[in-house]
């Protein structure tokens, strides 16, 4: 089911809008510009849908990435913890 | 059904209380909204309703005071950078109440939020207490709408949802509710 406020800031960040719900129905287009079309914002939520997911697993990966970097130079995992709040995976 | 009609009141130490001074700072009706749905607006580029969260109340008393509070769990997430932060404007009936003094280009907003913490700008939820006595002066149907403000564009304010919002163990949803009091003169 497609994520509409995810598409709407992907396609379209500089327009006004509101979303009651989780459906298109819900969508209220404040800007000037032409509401977009439901198929317009499904046909773009796959691509949107596979950008957070990597944009999440990047960010997992940053964070073991720091992890490791920071246990080589000998801390240890409650170190880390305390010191930096991260959490390895 | 029965009716009571006096014609004069006193208290315990046989004073005679006068009428207009009975209901003085008593609460005279109570309406609320539970918002159970979700709902979410752009932050920039302005001030943008949160469809749904809105409560209406139709004051007896022009001297009447109304107390509004809200609760509303709430995420706002910025897809493109850190720095960016959006808030909540409430109006009544269409205008907006949260006016600083000398504000100069600071935008208005109750609260001023981010969410890019590394640990959750996922999946968090945090809950929003709002509260707001107003003297709308008006016996006619008064609405008090909360709305979205940010400071630039790509920003959301997610209600009742998390910006992932995936649907698993993991992520939240939940409600939120808005009451409005008369409170007598």
């Amino acid at each position: 089911m497609t994520d509409y406020p995810a598409v709407l800031i992907k396609l379209y960040p500089d327009c006004r809008w509101s979303l009651r719900g989780d459906t298109y129905d819900g969508l209220t287009w404040f800007s000037d510009t032409p509401k977009p079309t439901q198929q317009e914002l499904d046909d773009a939520w796959p691509a949107v849908q596979q950008a957070r997911q990597d944009a999440v697993a990047a960010e997992a990966a940053a964070k073991q990435s720091a992890i490791d970097k920071l246990a080589a130079l000998g801390l240890s995992v409650d170190e880390i913890r305390a010191a930096f709040g991260l959490e390895g995976n | 059904m029965s009716t009571l009609r006096f014609n004069t009141w006193q208290n315990t130490g046989g004073t005679e209380v006068a009428n207009s001074t009975l209901g003085t700072g008593k609460i005279l009706q109570v309406v609320s909204t539970t918002f159970t749905e979700t709902t979410s607006a752009s932050c920039g580029g302005g001030i943008n309703d949160l469809s749904g969260l809105s409560v209406s109340i139709t004051p007896s008393s022009a001297s009447s005071q109304v107390y509004f509070h809200a609760m509303i769990p709430y995420m706002y997430y910025d897809a493109a950078s850190s720095t960016r932060r959006g808030g909540f404007i409430l109006k009544r009936n269409g205008t907006n109440l949260v006016v600083p003094t000398s504000p100069g280009s600071r935008l208005y907003a109750l609260g001023w939020f981010f969410d890019y913490r590394p640990d959750d700008p996922w999946d968090s939820l945090h809950l929003a207490s709002i509260s707001w006595l107003d003297s709308p002066s008006s016996t006619s149907a008064v609405t008090y709408q909360l709305a979205a403000t940010g400071n630039a564009s790509a920003g959301v304010m997610y209600v009742n949802r998390s910006q992932l919002d995936t649907d698993n163990t993991n992520y939240p949803r939940s409600v939120a509710t808005l009451i409005a009091m008369e409170v007598g003169p």
